[in-house]
């Protein structure tokens, strides 16, 4: 056998194992890529899905949610707040259980999943309350006519960090239908402002 | 003249394929190198490591919608002068605002912090924060506000969800008190909603511009009610 067969077969083996290691790279890669993320699902926050005015057992604080309604606009303690779409605004009664807190987060989520958050800053009037202390506030988010209808709420305590955390679901049952004939002309829903209501 | 009847002796090609190959074949590494040196030669064709011609920029004019991810956007004019009503009193700088509309076009609700990187602003003398910082290079600044929702005198804006029109005016500062040119040139870039290098979470980064939009300047007196004039 010449020198150069010699080094071809050798380089040819070589070659062989460096093309089968990148196809097992590409393979698992390509699995890898369609597998659900271990860490990130134990990130995911734990929705726990109640009906209109039932009450949701969180980590931090028993929260219900009342009220539904739709409008044009919306009034906070000082500005008012219109919109090319519509207003959900709904009440919360929420009682902090093992420290303060509070409703930070709170989402609309289309039948599409799309996410509509807060968008003004007095929009929504829950603030910080003590353990044991009931609180009654309010929160608005604006969102499409199109996207009423299925949409569901989400809220938590934490605005910026819900991984790993509770977070209340409650679809609605409002329909885009209940818009109709809603006017900026119409007198302005005034968010509830907070009230506290002790319990304990 | 070949040494015995019937054999050639081989060309000086082939003697050089020959030594080449011996010499590619002699370490895998060798292979390497021609692979790196004919993927270098195949780019010649198209520039090779010259820099790349950059894209040119579209040109929008006032009242015409322009898009960049995750926004559309269309800038009709800024009013400018040292009280323009409503929350824009006077002081030691002038306000400038660029008015319009914009919708978000993505997903999800997107914070006005998102704006900074879409949009630059050039030919703004004297820009500055609204506590009289110099910003440069054309950045605008957001952190303490700056995206006001004009229904029905200005009112500020945390976030855009998304699918819905904002009549809105982009709050800008400068030292300058005086004219300010005929014309602001904003340019637009797109982002990339990618998840962070650093953690899990996801943001709107890489920003790639695609757009100036031109918007005329006219200088104003107080033009936007105060709430408590809007509540009488």
């Amino acid at each position: 056998m010449s020198r150069v067969d010699h080094t071809a077969r050798r380089w040819v083996g070589r070659g062989g194992t460096v093309a089968f290691v990148l196809a097992a790279l590409a393979v698992a890669r390509a699995i890898g890529d369609d597998l659900p993320q271990t860490a990130e699902r134990y990130a995911e926050p734990h929705l726990v899905e109640v009906s209109m005015g039932q009450e949701a057992d969180l980590r931090l604080a028993h929260v219900s949610v009342d009220n539904p309604r739709l409008a044009a606009s919306v009034r906070g303690t000082i500005d008012l707040y219109e919109t090319s779409g519509v207003w959900v605004i709904v009440d919360v009664t929420f009682t902090p259980t093992v420290e303060d807190a509070g409703i930070g987060y709170a989402e609309l989520v289309d039948t599409e999943g799309r996410s509509y958050r807060t968008s003004r800053f007095e929009s929504n009037s829950c603030r910080v309350s003590q353990p044991l202390i009931t609180q009654r506030c309010a929160v608005a988010l604006e969102l499409p006519v199109e996207a009423v209808t299925g949409a569901v709420l989400r809220l938590a305590a934490d605005e910026f960090r819900t991984s790993y955390d509770s977070m209340l679901e409650v679809d609605l049952g409002l329909e885009a239908e209940d818009a109709t004939g809603l006017s900026a002309d119409d007198a302005p829903v005034v968010l509830r402002q907070p009230d506290l209501a002790g319990t304990g | 003249m070949p040494e015995h009847e019937g054999e050639e002796r081989p060309g000086r090609l082939q003697q050089i394929l020959s030594r080449a190959q011996e010499w590619i074949l002699a370490k895998p590494a060798h292979v390497g190198y021609v692979v790196v040196i004919a993927a270098l030669l195949l780019t010649v064709p198209f520039g090779g490591l010259a820099a790349a011609p950059e894209e040119e920029l579209q040109q929008v004019p006032a009242g015409s919608a322009a898009t960049a991810a995750p926004w559309e956007i269309t800038l009709d004019r800024a009013i400018y002068g040292p009280e323009l009503g409503g929350s824009f009193v006077a002081g030691e700088l002038t306000h400038v605002l660029l008015m319009g509309t914009l919708r978000n076009t993505s997903e999800r609700t997107v914070p006005i912090a998102d704006l900074e990187g879409s949009l630059h602003v050039s030919g703004l003398p004297g820009a500055a924060d609204p506590l009289g910082t110099p910003l440069e290079d054309g950045a605008i600044d957001m952190s303490l506000g700056g995206l006001y929702d004009l229904r029905p005198t200005p009112i500020p804006l945390r976030a855009l969800v998304p699918g819905l029109d904002y009549p809105i005016g982009i709050h800008l500062t400068t030292t300058n008190s005086g004219a300010l040119p005929e014309a602001i040139e904003v340019t637009l870039s797109t982002k990339t909603y990618r998840q962070s290098s650093l953690d899990s979470s996801y943001l709107w980064a890489d920003p790639v511009s695609t757009a100036v939009l031109r918007v005329p300047t006219e200088r104003s007196g107080p033009v936007f009610p105060s709430v408590w004039e809007l509540e009488q």
